[in-house]
């Protein structure tokens, strides 16, 4: 009788692991195609435009290097030229010319209107998420991702994509996943560097009155920015 | 009568030198080699500011007749700053020259010019005038050891005020890591002085590094000079939107000088800065940035160099019995006190808080309140900033500064006890 019983347990807890692997391991390889999507390689650069609902537009050069890299160079407005933000691993700095230094600063620092230097300088998500569940919803799967750690921007994300694993909408929520701080739909999605990628973001900020912000892509290259570039001490030489 | 002063005539050619370069050069190299100026890639920018101010400007007893110290109660000045940059493969040449207008002066300063060259993808080799700033700190900055912050106009907005001034000369190297480490090597003489006021030559041995996983960064250094010692700097990612941070120094020699005693009729005892003495500077901090865009700093500074109150407390009694100056030696006495007290810090414990936004009210207005508090007298600053876009490159601001804590303390010894200043930047 005990030993049935005990049988009857682990095999209840056998299949409760292999369901857990099954969904763990299908939505970390789905999350990695979502990045694909995302970002076409390891190292490129392109051009951002963020444009906010109040008329004022900023352009940025971005530069990627190993997925984990982000170096953000400001180009316009004339106010903003020189600024740089740096986004390695965990770590985030921002370089305003007259400063002379290399400042860091919190992933959540706004850049402009709902938009954070994360959303700009970060173009993978597995890097900062893991994978809490995924459902099935109409048309796609529901991505419920949850932060690796305290220094991720957003504290939790859901992140819905398409039967191609293109993603399609992404809410973000603090750090108690509790409120809702914005939406993000991914659009206008073109052949960029071999495959369909979006190139219009639009960030609906929740915390103020759901104003829009659009972000737009251009100019995606394949490029190996030098690994010195990713340093702090490089910027006030960009 | 010429239109400006120029410091000396060295500056003046090393000027004329410079405009040589960046401006004759280029052109030369078109006439001669069109393979050469396509190579070359030369960048000017720069920007012309004004302002205004209004203050306060009665006597105090450490400065009883402003009008005769270069105080006064309306001020206006000007400035244009021309920086300059050209690539040429591995060699690039930078330089910032200004020309500033304040207190009916007008100078023309070589704030910056050097030349780097890219011996690797790793290493670069500079030599020249340089300005360097070091560490994360807002209120005092301990690891920022060759600047002076009195150098500083602090009307404008710091990225402003901390450019516009002149740079180190130095000759060394950065030699950027595989390892996400910078090592700078570098010596600066002593013939040309340095903003902060030192006179002996300086060598020193910094280096910076990253932790990929842990969002920490640091900076070590050592260094000789009027007074060695090494600094340490680092910053922390708390988590999406706290930063922690410390900048600090534990240099050899006090800079302070202070007082033993002063006689009946006004003559000063003074003991020479200890020459002997450790002093630790250190500055902890915490920044964090809230989802409605406004971002805190606060900060806590303790310099052992600073004034005890028994040190104090023989400087306000000093003050007392040399003021009203009604002698020749009491006249003196004064100027040795204003001498001695001219260092932007003096005591040992501050609170420093910021408050900032980048859009505030709906609109691009830049606000900004600081508040750098004397924990040892009480006394204290607060600052005030509104500064507003009035297109993509020319900017509008108000500033208002207010200092308190009563007569004869850190911050309220000398006149400018409050000012207001308007501003406005045209960036080229």
């Amino acid at each position: 009788m005990l030993i049935s019983a005990f049988k009857t347990i682990f095999f209840v807890f056998l299949l409760f692991i292999a369901e857990f692997s099954v969904v763990h391991a299908s939505g970390i390889d789905l999350l990695k195609q979502v990045d694909e999507v995302r970002a076409p390689g390891a190292d490129f650069s392109f051009k951002v435009k963020v444009s906010a609902s109040d008329g004022t537009v900023m352009t940025m050069n971005v530069s990627m290097k190993d997925n984990t890299k982000g170096l953000v160079q400001y180009v316009a407005p004339k106010k903003t030229v020189g600024r740089v933000i740096l986004f390695v691993g965990r770590n985030m700095w921002i370089y305003i010319p007259g400063s002379r230094r290399a400042l860091r600063i919190s992933p959540q620092q706004q850049v402009l209107g709902g938009v954070s230097s994360a959303d700009i300088a970060r173009t993978v998500y597995s890097i900062d998420y893991a994978v809490a569940g995924v459902d099935q919803v109409k048309g796609g799967q529901l991505l419920h991702l949850t932060a690796k750690s305290q220094s991720a921007a957003y504290g939790k994300v859901d992140l819905t994509v398409n039967m191609s694993a293109e993603p399609q909408m992404a809410v973000f929520f603090t750090k108690n996943g509790k409120r809702k701080l914005k939406t993000v739909y991914f659009e206008d999605y073109r052949v960029v560097l071999g495959r369909e990628r979006p190139t219009k973001l639009r960030v609906i900020d929740h915390l103020s009155g759901d104003d829009v912000t659009i972000i737009s892509y251009s100019a995606y290259e394949i490029k190996d920015t030098p690994a010195a570039w990713f340093q702090p001490s490089y910027l006030s030489r960009l | 009568m010429c239109f400006f002063q120029i410091k000396s005539l060295f500056i003046l050619v090393k000027i004329l030198l410079v405009i040589f370069v960046f401006g004759l050069l280029p052109n030369l190299a078109l006439g001669q080699d069109t393979t050469l100026i396509n190579e070359i890639s030369f960048d000017t920018s720069g920007y012309i500011s004004a302002y205004g101010q209004l203050t306060d400007n009665g006597g105090t007893d450490l400065v009883p007749n402003p009008s005769g110290s270069k105080y006064s109660g309306k001020q206006e000045g000007y400035d244009v700053v021309l920086q300059m940059r050209l690539d040429y493969q591995k060699l690039r040449l930078k330089s910032q020259i200004r020309l500033e207008h304040a207190y009916d002066d007008t100078e023309l300063l070589m704030d910056e010019t050097y030349g780097e060259y890219s011996i690797t993808d790793q290493v670069l080799f500079f030599a020249g005038r340089r300005i360097t700033a070091y560490g994360q700190s807002y209120g005092l900055n301990p690891a920022d050891i060759l600047h002076d912050p009195l150098q500083e106009v602090k009307i404008y907005p710091s990225d402003k005020s901390r450019n516009d001034i002149e740079g180190t000369d130095m000759v060394g190297f950065d030699w950027f890591t595989d390892n996400n480490g910078t090592l700078t090597i570098f010596f600066a003489p002593s013939f040309a002085g340095r903003d902060n006021g030192d006179k002996e030559d300086l060598l020193m041995i910094r280096y910076a590094g990253f932790s990929l996983e842990g969002a920490l960064d640091y900076g070590l250094s050592a260094f000789s000079g009027d007074r060695m010692g090494f600094g340490l700097s680092a910053s922390y990612g708390l988590n999406e939107a706290t930063v922690l941070y410390i900048d600090s120094s534990v240099r050899y020699g006090r800079e302070k000088k202070s007082i033993a005693g002063y006689d009946g009729t006004g003559n000063l005892s003074i003991i020479p800065a200890d020459e002997d003495a450790i002093i630790a500077f250190a500055t902890f901090g915490a920044g964090r940035s809230f989802n409605n865009g406004w971002s805190v700093n606060l900060e806590y500074s303790h310099d052992s160099g600073g004034y005890s109150s028994g040190e104090w407390g023989r400087i306000e009694q000093a003050l007392a019995i040399i003021t009203p100056a009604n002698s020749a030696v009491m006249e003196r006495s004064l100027g040795q006190l204003n001498n001695l007290l001219d260092h932007y810090m003096l005591r040992k414990n501050y609170g420093f808080i910021r408050l900032a936004h980048d859009k505030f009210a709906d609109f691009d207005l830049v606000t900004e309140f600081s508040l750098l508090h004397s924990l040892d007298d009480g006394s204290g600053s607060i600052g005030t900033r509104f500064e507003l876009p009035l297109s993509d490159n020319v900017t509008a601001g108000l500033y208002g500064s207010l200092k308190y804590g009563g007569s004869n303390k850190e911050f309220t010894l000398r006149p400018n006890a409050s000012a207001l200043a308007f501003y406005t930047m045209v960036k080229f």
